[in-house]
């Protein structure tokens, strides 16, 4: 992760408000997952590059799209 | 007395008969919104509209006992007033777009439009008169006792959640529901939709009951109602297509930018060979598709990337069509999606976000959601400034090794 992820994160936060956070966390997960996964499958290594701008991207159209909803779900939680 | 005669739909026998659950049945099967508008019972009559008289009505003129006003006004005034009321004793919840709990249910005792069940779709004042009072009384949708009916009547009753009359039916009518809900922007309105009430059970278990109970059958519906439906199919269309050519454009970014090209200038051109490409093998997809993913003068092999950005940027703007539909909600996504599409394309294949896309596209952003929502201009950059900022704090402690060890 360099300088161009902070950046993207801060380019998110001017398009989704609040739910950049969102977007940033789904990328993160996303990004975890995918990587988690190639890794116990040997595809990538240890000190291979993620590309995370990908990740947030993805979590920032499902927090374009279905944000509010996550988020008034997860609120139903409770 | 210059208004005119009102007639009343139960009594008057030219008068269309009150909606039953056939017509329900085969509204259901309409094409949304608009198709249900025209064939409603009392859409073009204009009998149930008054006619102002023409001068100015004096002091003393009493309106009518039985004055209606028509149901499209009617149904606008409400929604004014539950807009006004909530607007003027709660915080918004525009922006977090969560309702309180005790406004999911706003409308719902009046019976006018957000349950699209059967009854209680059409407005009480219409569809009741002495002998047919049926609305959900104030205060919530329990009923004592069972009002019986036989054939329409009982149908139409069924239909708010009286009596389960067969699997069929039922399905039938649940169907009927997931069509209509469709245009209805009541945030968690398929929480109302689903309240049953069964006769015979105490009005607080029954009420927490049926919430439960909805809550679990309105589970079933998450996938109808996570997109709201803001756009017109032929909007849906038109962005789609709009879609394909600004990814065939967003191809050429993703190409050239972080090589620190032009993007205008020069054409588009084979990189292997150079010869330039003609608009005919340049349309978005269907190209890729006719020279079968060749270059028409060398034979090099395109990258599946080309169409698959192509599609994806046409998939991803027709459903910010649908979505948000003509608004400047839409201005907001269609640009968040181009800049998301090009910087995901180009981390992934130079593990590069471009400066050139990045600023550029956060400055129309912040433009354009200020625009969309001026009443909450503050948060745009402050969550701009606070994704950064807490993005690049967590960054450092992961490079002092506090963190994952990414």
């Amino acid at each position: 992760m360099g300088m161009g992820d902070v950046k993207m994160a801060g380019m998110l936060g001017c398009f989704l408000g609040p739910y950049a956070f969102l977007a940033v966390f789904l990328g993160a997960l996303a990004g975890a997952t995918v990587s988690g996964v190639l890794m116990a499958a040997g595809r990538i290594g240890r000190r291979t590059h993620i590309p995370f701008g990908t990740f947030m991207s993805l979590g920032g159209l499902a927090a374009l799209f279905i944000g509010p909803w996550m988020w008034s779900g997860y609120l139903g939680l409770f | 007395m210059n208004f005119a005669v009102i007639r009343n739909p139960a009594k008057n026998s030219s008068a269309p008969d009150a909606p039953n659950d056939r017509r329900d049945a085969t509204m259901a099967w309409g094409c949304g919104r608009l198709a249900r508008m025209k064939r409603h019972p009392y859409r073009g009559r204009d009998a149930y509209a008054p006619t102002e008289p023409s001068g100015p009505r004096p002091e003393n003129a009493k309106r009518p006992p039985e004055f209606r006003t028509s149901l499209s006004t009617r149904r606008m005034e409400a929604a004014k007033n539950r807009m006004t009321d909530a607007a003027s004793t709660r915080i918004p919840y525009d922006f977090l777009d969560v309702p309180p709990s005790d406004e999911r249910c706003a409308g719902f005792e009046e019976g006018a439009g957000h349950s699209p069940r059967s009854v209680s779709r059409f407005p009480a004042a219409e569809t009741s008169d002495s002998q047919s009072a049926w609305r959900f009384p104030k205060g919530g949708p329990c009923r004592s006792r069972v009002r019986r009916g036989s054939g329409a009547t009982r149908l139409r009753r069924r239909g708010a959640g009286f009596r389960r009359l067969s699997r069929r039916a039922d399905a039938r009518l649940s169907r009927f529901d997931r069509r209509s809900a469709r245009g209805y922007a009541c945030p968690g309105w398929w929480i109302c939709a689903h309240i049953r009430v069964a006769p015979g059970i105490p009005h607080e278990r029954r009420d927490a009951a049926n919430l439960r109970g909805a809550r679990l059958r309105g589970g079933v519906f998450v996938f109808t109602r996570l997109l709201r439906r803001g756009g017109s199919g032929l909007l849906t269309f038109v962005a789609g297509l709009f879609g394909l050519v600004i990814g065939s454009f967003l191809n050429v970014v993703i190409h050239r930018v972080p090589l620190g090209e032009s993007v205008a200038w020069p054409g588009s051109k084979c990189p292997k060979c150079g010869a330039s490409i003609s608009p005919f093998d340049n349309v978005p997809v269907l190209s890729y598709l006719v020279l079968r993913g060749k270059c028409r003068n060398c034979g090099v092999r395109i990258p599946v990337r080309y169409p698959l950005v192509e599609a994806a940027t046409g998939a991803l703007l027709a459903l910010a069509a649908y979505r948000f539909g003509l608004s400047f909600e839409l201005a907001v996504a269609v640009v968040l999606v181009v800049a998301l599409v090009s910087l995901a394309m180009t981390d992934l294949e130079h593990r590069l976000l471009p400066n050139a896309i990045v600023g550029p596209a956060a400055a129309c952003g912040l433009v354009l959601s200020v625009v969309a929502r001026p009443e909450w201009w503050w948060v745009y950059p402050a969550s701009a400034l606070a994704a950064a900022g807490g993005f690049s704090r967590s960054r450092s402690f992961i490079r002092a090794g506090w963190g994952w060890g990414m």
